[in-house]
Formats: C-alpha cells, structure tokens, sequence
C-alpha cells in the first residue's frame, strides 16, 4: 500500500492510494488560493472601476527588446499588481502519475471535487468511476454550474488577453522585475486553465455512483469502501476502505480484529463533533483501525464556534440597528442554512422585525429544494419532523413569511434590484473570495455608507487582503470566522482516547501539535511525497473450505486438538481462498505424513506375521548429539533380510528401506506403518 | 448442513395478509406483518399463536423487517407490537415509516365501531409501534446483530418500497415485497445486485400474465378521459390515495398541459395533500427524471389538480376526479360514484385491482343495478378497468430472478394457479428449485457453505512458489496439502511441518531405496542419458501431470523437488530414493532404471535378447 500525496494544503486534501494492484484517487478538489491576486470584475451592465486601473508597467522595455510598455492584464491597484482577466484555476493532478489509470474516485463532500471536470476533460481515458453521496452530487453539481455561471458573466465583461504568461521573454521580464514582491500566480501561471463548461461538468457526472452511508461497495473483491456519515455537512463522509475481505465469509469480519487478515484504512476529512442539521459524526468502526488518514481540520484551533455565533448575531444586531445592510459573503450551501435558521430565531427573541434575508445566487432557489429533500441525511430531530410531513428545513416557511427571499440570479444588474433590496437586510452571496459573483456590486454599492457592514464568517482567504481592491471603504468590517471542522484538541482526545489507530497520515504541518505521544505510529507528509505505508504482518488468511468428505480428523489426546490431512485444490482469485476438491480422480493424490518414532521391537514383531523370517537384526551405535540419553527410544538398529534383500535402516527420524523387490517392499511398509509410527 | 426454514402465516399461496417468517443461522425473522381485507374478525391478522400460544413475541422474534406501506404487508403491525407484544427490533424504508402510519390509523378509523369504539387497536397503538421503527435508506447495511445483516433495494412499487437483503453468517436470503421492473412516472423500476442469495422469495401476484406496454395503457386511459369530458361528462376515477393516485396524476397534468385542454380536475382524498409533500421530502426514491429535475420543478405540485370540495359535486359540465378509496366501498369515491352513476354521459375508470365483495369488483363482473340505502341505482356510466397496477408481470419476475441469481426461489403472494404456472417456468427456464408453501406449512431448504478456514500464510506463499512457472492448467490442477487443525471450534489451514512443530511431533522420513550395482567391466552410466530416458517415459501423456526432472549434478538427480532422487554412487552403484509418498512414482522410476541398465548391460556384452517390455524404445 502507498499513498501518493498531491497537496500540500491539509484543507484542500488530494492523494491516490495504491492497494492490491488498484488505484484510489480521494478527493479531487478546486484550488482557489490564488484567487485573490485577481482584481474583481463585476457583472456585465454594471460600471466597473476596476478597469480604469493603471497597467503594469515594463521597466526593462525599450526599442530593441520588442517588449510592450505596458501589460493589459496585470493593473496595479494600492501599489499591488493584480491580474485583470476572468478568473481561471489550476488543478493538483501532476504529471509523475498518469491519471488515466486511476480505477476508483472516492469523494468526502461537496466542497472536495468541484476540480473533477478539469481531471476528465484531460484525461480522455480516464473511465474511473465516481463514488459520493447523494447531497454530495446534488450540492456539488449545483456548486459546479454556479462556477461556471458566475466565471461566464466576467468573460462578458473583460477578454482573456494572456500573451504575458505564454511569451518566456515578458514573463521573464515580469518575474525579474517583481523580483522583490513575488505575486503568487506568476509560481503557476502557465498551469492556469480557463474555467470547465457545463458539459465538462455534466460528463464528469455521468461517472458517478450515489452512495448512501454505511453501505458496503465492493470496489473489487478484495477491497471493500463505506462512507461513514461525518457530520460536516449533508452528505459529507469518511471513508472506510476494508482492505483483503474475503466475500465468502463476511463474518469474519465482524469479529474482533486480531480475528481477520482485514487491514482497515480510513480516510478522514472535514468532520465535526458539534451537533448541526446534518446527521452526526459516526466513528465507532473507526476504532483500531490499521491506517488513518488525517485532513481537513479547523483553520482556526482555539476560537469556540458558540461565542463566536452570539458574536456574530451582535454585531448583526449593531448594524441593523444602525439601519444599515449586512453583507455576509459565504458558500451557496452550508453553513447558510444553520444561520437563515438561527438568525430568525434570534430577531424573534430580540422582538426585531421585518428583517429581510436575500439570499443571491444562481443556485439559491434549487439548493433550498435539495436540501429540504435530503430527509434521509439530516440528524434525527429533522428526521421525525420528515416523518409527520414537515420539510427537514424550514426555508419554505422563512420564504412565505417574506423573512428569506431569494434571487435565482448570475448577476445584479446597477439599476434595478439592487435598489430593490427592502431595508433592513442581510444579504447573503458568493463568492467568499469576492472576486467574482453578485457580490462585486454589492461590494461597491454597500461601501459608501457607513452603516452598512460585511461580516467574513468565512476563514479561507485573508478578509484584509480580500477587500483591498475595493479600499477606499466605509462599511463596516467584521471577521467572525466559523469553521465547525474538529480542531487540535478534539482530534487528539478522539484519537488518544477514542480511536486509537495504529497508524496516522497526516500533513506536516499538523505534526506539531498531533501526536506528540507513543500510543500511534505517526507518518507525516509534504506535497508530492510517495508514502510507503507499514505493512502488517497477517496471522492467516481467511479462507473457506469447501471439502465435504474423506476428512477424517484425529485427536491427538494430549493436546485436545484434533488434526486431519487435507488435500485439495487452493483457488486464489483476487484475494478470496477456496479449497475445492479436486474433481479428477487422476490427479488424486495421497500424501501421508509420518510423525513419532519406529517402536523395533514391534516392527519386527510384525515383519515375522507378514511371513519375513531370518532376519539379521544389527545395533549400531551412532553418534547422536541432539538427543537425550534415553538409549532405548534412540536406538538406531540396522535389519537385513535374507542376504540383503532388504536392507532396513531404523534411525531415530528416518527410516530406509533399500529393497529391489516391489513385492517385498509392500510388505515391509505395511510393517512399518501398523500400529507403529503415527501417520496423518 | 445448514438450512433455512420458511413458514408462510400469510401470503402462501394467496394474495393479503403478507407475513413470513424465516429460520436462518439460528435467527427467526418475520417478513411483513399485513392484514387480510377479505376478513373483518380476527382472521384478518397472521395466526401469532403459532409462535407462541399466550404472551409477548419478543423472545421469539429477532426482527421483523415491512417491504412497504400497503395495509396486506403492514396492517397488523400494531396489532402484533402493541396488543400481542413485541419490542424486538423493527425495519423499515424512511418513506415507509413517514407514510405507514397515515393509512393505519385511516385503516383505524373506518374499522373501529363507532359506538362501542372496539377496534383492532388505537391511535396511541399506532403511535407507539411506529416509535420502535428504525428507519433504513436505500444500499445502507444495517447491523442487526453479530452476523446478522439486512441491506435494502429498490422495489418500485410505491414510494418506498424496498426489497430486503438478509445475511446470517453465511446464509443469505432476498424478500423481494411487491415490486414493479417497469419504472412509470413517479417511480423507477426495481433494482438488486448479483447477490446469489441461498433464498429469494418473491411475490407472484401477476406471475402468469405478460402486460401490453405502459405507454399503450396511457394512451388508452387519455383517450377515454378526454372522449368523456368532450361530450360534456364526468371522469370518476377511484384510487388509493397514494401510489397509483400520483402516477395517475401526473399523466393527467402532462398531458393536458400539452394537449391544452381545460377541464378541472380534482382530488379527494383526507389524505392526499399530505402524501404529495412525502414525494417531495423523499425525492431519491423516485425515478430518475424527476429526481433531476425537481430543484427545477417539483412535480408533485400540481398545476390543474384541486382539492376536492363537497359542493363541487352539483357543478355541472365536464370534470376529471380521483376519489379514494380504490375499490369503492366507502368514502368520497363511493358518495360521487351514486351521484354520477345513472348518468350515461359520465365515466368511471378502475385503475388497479379490487377485492371481492366492494362495488368495484361487483361493477367489474357486470352488475349494474345497486341498492344503496334502500334506494336503487342503476349504472348507466361507461365502466372501464384499465390495470395500472404496480406489480411485476412474469417477464420481470423472471428478469429479477435473473439479475439476482438465487439458489432457491420461493413464491408468496399470489393465487396458487399463477404460482404453478410461474413454479413450472422457474423450474423448466430457469433451472432453479422452486417451492410455494401454503399458509403454516413450514418447508426447509438445505444451504450448503463451505467452512471458514484460517489458513497460514506460509501455506499460500509455499504454493505460489511451487507454481510460479507452471502454465494455467497445471495451476488449476495443482495439488495443495495442509494439515488442519481443529482447536477450540476454530479451524487452521497449515502447512504439515507448522502443523508438526505446533503439536511438538516429530517428523519421521520414511525413505525407500533401490540400488542397482554395475559391474564394473561396462563403461559408467551417465545421468544425462537418464534424464533422457525419464522425460520420455514419465511425461509422455497429455492427461498426467508432468514431473520434473532436475539435474543437480554429474552424480545426483531429483524429480518433483526431491521428491525423488537417482544418484550415482561413488562405487558406480545407482541408488534411486523415493519417499513414502511416492512409492508408485518410485516403483516406476526403477523399474525403468533397471531395464535401462539391463538393456545396457547387454549391448555392451553382446550378450541375450532385451527385455522389450520393460524397454519400449530401443538405445
């Protein structure tokens, strides 16, 4: 087993397992690290200031080099270069590993694959099916179009114009001129890649097998998964690889694990403890396992997620009170749906009414009827409300009250809508990196007042960095990050006191503060590290045995054991043991093992019935060192018949019988063997 | 040998009152608990004293897993939990759960005397039974016990139908419930994978038939509706409120959506609204076109269908109604069906099966004139039957057998001639043992499994070796020897010597030799001619497996890894070494040897004739 590590972000997790011959790509998800060296561009219709910015200028232009003066797409805004083009990704696959081969793509949640349509757009051959949950794909699917959306609307408003990566003579000049102030995109500039289509993404889709927890999916025979329920999100998973599982005899499985030739390997990502509406984190069969897979945990390790929600509906509170508009950029799914609850029920606590949340975004309307249809993946207190016919969310009630209100749309457009928002409002929108989407308007129009306020509940880009094209601003700004994943120390009570794993693969980075004890073995990584896992040394192999007769089992009275002599065919096909018969009678073959000591005396006693009379019986007297002194049991004797005839040759652990006589041989065997030396 | 035992309380050889019970591996597990509709006393319930005669089920029953929502496959449920007793666990799909009680406690209401207020069971019954219901989803493997596994499929036959997969160690056994492998317009068809169960029960309510396509069906349905409301009459329609209600329904809003016909269209059922939000809160358990597009569009909301209103049954012209119930022995359906019968410009079509004794199944065989409250009615309405039934027809029965590859097939729910018929084509087609138990006859069904072994690895690795350059015939041949030891019920595959140093016995080699002096006046014998002499004789037929003859040394041979040895002595003596095991191979060899040596003896000497026999082919 070798694990293959593609990332080097712990939150943004990426390896291919290679097991029994099979390779298992888990998680494929989108970098957006980069995203923001972009400028924002708002959406066609709108005045966008952005490209009144000052181009990048070439120092080392001049007449002879043929170099621009100045770089279209690279403008300059607070003294930073910015690039001033739709946005476009770059993906983790490399090119040491041909991805075509991968067999199998296990996926954790919504949020880990939105980079899959990159991965089958390149990889014609790539014929790998796709293994998720249900809310999984639904969000996912829904994630990937609202990219696709919003990237379209930029390319509306500006023209890739991209000589500056491709031609070697500007970018050198660009990269020695910022020798200084390194921008992060120019390390992968050429990697990027302009944003999938929604056909790529749809014929991505079309590989994907929907899963539901706990279910047993045989990936090949020999290698069983399962997506054990992880309570991030709806739908999201661990996965749980059962490694050597013989099918004809899953109870083997079951019994305690020094019982089985099962290597047990989990794959963990974003899971959280705190109880939210998806259904909880499961880790009971998680316990000893052989290999655990560490990811995705808690950005921030000390921050307690309530105090920052109480923090977060105060500061809410202050603007609306203030009759300003809260701004909250986040995701179009997730978390949203605990704060539109949450929120309702803390203005109606506080008695503040009327307040309007928008909700903008192209997805908005579908991902509030997939998640009311998701009964199946909530926790259990929304499940009885499913049971008694009441929708597991409770969108559809905020939404007829007015309280939620939702903008199906890809754009704003200056004119309209916006005006259009009833005070006071949260609104809600994408993208959390407030490059693109809705939000770039919002941005520009909400910034002028004061009142206002945009709150970063979001911890995956720096809010500072963020707004900085937008600078100057008056709005206010909050940082009230929730990140609900598990943090440092409640990964290392439930793997010190909880799971106990034998061995744990995690990041680096995340080596400091897991593990610091002798109770697990710990591997660490680094991006593109090829990870030899510790083997395991298996007692035995499961197997079944499919020989009915001609066992004939002996007891041997002093150890309570029974033994029995087994002949038969060992079928090994894929990992699963069979002992058949052997069908043909011609290739029956009967071997006898011969165990103990040669009692003489008894041997000659039944040589003279089977009528072998004048023998001449010698002593020898060998030299034995490795037996005791016990004259008697160690005798060696030495029996000729009839002038060497037969030559028998009795020794403590070897008999020899020379004889040319096939006759004569028989006789002597059956001899030897009645009531004499014990045979199997 | 193992075995499963299969007891029908309910279902054997008849359609209603679904309830099996099972015997696997020591577990007994109750297949549906349904009730009769034929019935209105005690008979309407499985016969529970069979289990046991006085007391709760608990100590007997393991588990008890519901197919789906019909009343025939869960109707006594709350009689079985809550009056008879049972606290054991209890297994059904999320969309089950949420709907089941709906129609029990409807079931509930129309059964219980509305005076004495004497009923099967109670609200507060219905309530605490389905409390005890753990819900399963779809693939999920549900751990009942140690060894003990259920796993659901998709049946398709309502919302929420499952087809059950059952593990007890090593035996497995399928229920398949009711099951559609047509998918429609709400539900997808049915689905198992290539389990190879022991067992798979399945139902056989349409086993004799073949059904004409769906899509015929449809049409015709459309044509008589819209031929009706043309001429200004009234559709009665009497369903169930759920299942075929909504299939029906979305026929009728898509087509008149697209043909532009506007005529209204209501629903009256106490439970209909309500069921419409179930197929929105459980959306994966329909078919996949709705699953992909309902964030779009839910089509359960519909357009053109109203709720139903008493007063509208005055309103003159045209109109389309889906009344519950379905067979039209009660309720809104039977109140509109008096109102609208003498009319000969109306219309009712029964969509799906009626049991006997209601008005449907009577106005199905002919009748026409009813006496309702004294008063005649006579029927002049056009009747129409139209199947839009919801169950497999032969064809699928045996495409599912198909799919699912059983050992045995067992056949429940369905009229003991369909099952004949059904029984004989199993058998003949599909060569699988068939059986179909009448009610409380118990019948046994051997399941031969092997016998788990853990085998040592050495053993495995030994193997490999031994076979690593051999073709694949010789591999599929190859012999495997290993002691088993039998230890505290646990048995091991081992090597014989593992097996020897565990029990501290000594090996004790039994060898046996023959030696063939040369005279020392012919020139020596050389192993290479041996060699020669040995491939040509041992490994000359096709159908023996080959040995090998390995030349260590000028003076040393061996054949099947030292199962055999030639040697030359100093002295120029042969000595041939064979082990107990292989005296035959021996036995040969120096038979051959010897023959060879006489041969040579005597061309050197020039002297007597050969020994022909012993020595085919001349040197």
């Amino acid at each position: 087993m070798r694990l293959y590590c593609l990332s080097d972000d712990p939150n943004l997790p990426c390896f291919i397992l290679t097991v029994n011959g099979r390779s298992i790509l888990l998680d494929f998800p989108l970098p957006t690290d980069h995203l923001l060296d972009y400028l924002p561009v708002p959406s066609p219709g709108c005045l966008n200031h952005f490209s009144l910015l000052p181009k990048y200028t070439l120092l080392s232009h001049n007449k002879e080099n043929n170099l621009p003066q100045q770089i279209d797409e690279l403008r300059i805004s607070h003294n930073q270069i910015y690039v001033y083009s739709p946005i476009e990704f770059y993906t983790l696959d490399s090119n040491q590993y041909d991805f075509s081969l991968i067999d199998i793509i296990l996926i954790s949640n919504y949020e880990t694959f939105l980079a899959l349509p990159y991965l089958y757009k390149k990889y014609k051959n790539l014929n790998a099916q796709i293994y998720l949950t249900e809310p999984t794909y639904r969000f996912g699917q829904q994630l990937m179009y609202e990219l696709v959306n919003y990237v379209e609307q930029q390319s509306k408003m500006i023209q890739i114009n991209n000589e500056w990566r491709y031609d070697s003579s500007i970018f050198d000049a660009i990269e020695s001129q910022q020798n200084e102030k390194k921008l992060k995109i120019l390390s992968f500039a050429q990697k990027l890649m302009p944003c999938y289509s929604i056909e790529n993404v749809d014929k991505c889709l079309r590989h994907t097998t929907v899963v539901h927890y706990n279910e047993q999916i045989d990936l090949y025979s020999s290698i069983r998964a399962s997506a054990i329920s992880s309570g991030y999100c709806l739908g999201s998973c661990n996965w749980q690889l059962d490694i050597n599982v013989n099918h004809n005899q899953t109870s083997k499985i079951e019994s305690s694990s020094s019982q089985t030739n099962l290597s047990r390997f989990i794959y963990m990502s974003s899971s959280t403890t705190l109880e939210t509406y998806s259904s909880k984190f499961l880790y009971d069969s998680f316990q000893n396992c052989d290999y655990l897979l560490l990811t995705n945990l808690s950005r921030i390790s000390s921050i307690d997620v309530s105090s920052n929600a109480s923090e977060l509906t105060a500061k809410i509170e202050n603007i609306l009170n203030d009759h300003g508009s809260v701004l909250i950029p986040c995701s179009s799914t997730g978390l949203i749906y605990d704060m539109f609850e949450f929120f309702t029920k803390y203005f109606e606590q506080i008695n503040l009414l009327n307040i309007h949340m928008y909700f903008i975004s192209p997805i908005s309307n579908a991902n509030l009827s997939i998640s009311n249809a998701m009964s199946e993946w909530v926790n259990e207190q929304r499940q009885v409300a499913s049971f008694s016919g009441t929708p597991p969310f409770k969108h559809n009630e905020l939404i007829k009250s007015k309280c939620l209100i939702t903008i199906p749309s890809d754009r704003l457009d200056d004119t309209e809508t916006l005006i259009n928002f009833e005070q006071p409002s949260i609104i809600f929108t994408g993208h959390t990196s407030l490059r693109f989407g809705p939000i770039v308007q919002l941005i520009e129009k909400m910034k002028i007042s004061s009142s206002n306020g945009i709150i970063f509940v979001d911890n995956q880009y720096s809010y500072i960095d963020a707004l900085k094209p937008y600078q100057p601003i008056n709005m206010k700004c909050f940082y009230v990050p929730i990140d609900t994943r598990l943090n440092n120390s409640q990964i290392n009570i439930l793997l010190n006191d909880k799971i106990r794993p034998k061995s744990v693969i995690l990041h680096e980075q995340y080596a400091n503060d897991i593990g610091k004890n002798d109770k697990f073995n710990v591997l660490t990584y680094r991006k593109y590290d090829n990870i030899k896992l510790p083997k395991i040394n298996r007692q035995f192999i499961n197997g079944q045995l499919n020989i009915k007769n001609d066992i004939k089992a002996k007891l041997i009275s002093s150890t309570n054991i029974a033994i029995a002599n087994i002949h038969g065919h060992l079928d090994m096909c894929d990992y699963v043991y069979d002992i058949n018969e052997i069908n043909d009678e011609n290739l029956k073959q009967k071997n006898f093992i011969t165990y103990g000591r040669v009692d003489i005396d008894k041997f000659l006693i039944n040589l003279s019935k089977s009528g072998l009379f004048g023998l001449e019986v010698k002593q020898l007297h060998e030299y034995n060192d490795d037996l005791d002194n016990n004259e008697q049991l160690n005798r060696s004797v030495e029996i000729k018949y009839n002038q060497g005839a037969a030559k028998i040759l009795v020794r403590p652990k070897q008999t020899d019988i020379e004889c040319n006589d096939p006759a004569l041989m028989t006789k002597i065997r059956d001899a030897l063997l009645m009531d004499n030396i014990g045979t199997l | 040998m193992s075995e499963i035992r299969i007891l029908p309380l309910g279902a054997g050889q008849d359609v209603g009152r679904s309830c099996i019970l099972i015997t696997m591996g020591g577990k007994n597990i109750m297949l549906d608990c349904g009730l009769h509709m034929g019935f209105h006393d005690d008979r309407r319930f499985p016969d529970f004293s069979v289990i046991c005669k006085d007391g709760p089920l608990t100590p007997y029953i393991h588990c008890v897993i519901i197919s789906h929502f019909h009343l025939d496959h869960c109707g006594a449920l709350p009689y079985m939990t809550e009056v008879v007793g049972y606290n054991g666990p209890l297994y059904m799909t999320y969309p089950t759960k949420a709907i089941c009680p709906l129609l029990l406690e409807d079931f509930r209401k129309v059964t219980t005397d509305k005076t004495t207020q004497q009923g099967p069971y109670t609200t507060e019954d219905i309530k605490n039974c389905m409390k005890k219901v753990i819900p399963v989803s779809l693939g999920q493997t549900v751990k009942v016990d140690t060894d003990f596994e259920i796993k659901a499929y998709y049946a398709g036959h309502v919302l929420g139908a499952a087809m059950f997969h059952i593990r007890v160690g090593q035996q497995t056994l399928v229920y398949t419930g009711d099951f559609n492998t047509t998918a429609d317009r709400h539900l997808g068809s049915a689905h198992i994978d290539r389990c190879r169960p022991d067992v798979l029960i399945t139902e056989s309510t349409y086993g004799s038939t073949v059904r004409d396509s769906r899509r015929a069906r449809e049409r015709d349905f459309m044509a008589k509706v819209v031929d009706c409301v043309r001429h200004g009459g009234k559709v009665l329609v009497p369903v169930f409120a759920v299942g075929r209600a909504q299939e029906l329904c979305i026929l009728l809003e898509t087509y008149l959506e697209r043909m532009n016909i506007n005529v209204p269209i209501y629903f009256a059922s106490g439970l209909s609204e309500k069921v419409n939000t179930y197929y929105s809160l459980f959306v994966s358990w329909t078919n996949e076109k709705i699953q992909s597009t309902f964030h779009q569009k839910n089509v359960f909301e519909f357009k053109h269908i109203k709720p139903w209103d008493r007063s509208y049954v005055e309103q003159p012209g045209a109109m389309i109604v889906f009344a519950s119930p379905g067979m039209l022995h009660a309720g809104y359906s039977l109140h509109l069906f008096k109102k609208w019968a003498p009319d000969e410009k109306n219309m009712i079509i029964i969509p799906g099966y009626c049991v006997a004794n209601t008005v449907g199944s009577k106005l199905l065989l002919g009748q026409r004139r009813f006496m309702f409250d004294g008063k005649e009615i006579e029927a002049k309405m056009q009747v129409h039957y139209m199947s839009f039934s919801a169950h497999a027809d032969a064809k699928g029965i045996t495409q599912l057998i198909r799919q699912c590859q059983p050992s045995n097939v067992v056949l429940v729910h369905g009229e003991d001639l369909v099952m004949d018929f059904l029984r004989g084509r199993v058998k003949d087609e599909l060569k699988i043992p068939c059986f179909k138990p009448a009610n409380g006859e118990t019948i046994v069904i051997e399941t031969p499994h092997g016998i788990p072994v853990d085998i040592e690895p050495a053993l495995v690795q030994q193997l490999k070796e031994e076979t690593i350059d051999v073709g694949r015939s010789a591999k599929r041949t190859k012999q495997m020897q290993g002691t088993l030891i039998i230890k505290d019920g646990r048995l091991r595959l081992v090597r014989p010597s593992t097996a020897m140093n565990q029990l501290g016995l000594v090996h004790h080699i039994v060898q046996f030799h023959s030696r063939f002096p040369t005279t020392a006046n012919i020139r020596p014998i050389q192993l290479v001619s041996l060699v020669q002499l040995l491939e040509r004789e041992l490994n000359n037929s096709d159908n023996e497996l080959k040995h090998r003859i390995i030349l260590i040394s000028d003076n040393l041979l061996h054949i099947d890894n030292k199962q055999l040895r030639v040697s030359i002595e100093t002295n120029g003596d042969i000595d041939i070494a064979w082990t107990l095991n292989n005296e035959q191979l021996g036995q040969r060899v120096s038979s051959y040897i010897k023959s060879f040596i006489d041969q040579h003896t005597s061309t050197s000497n020039v002297i007597t004739i050969s020994d022909s026999a012993a020595s085919p082919d001349p040197m």
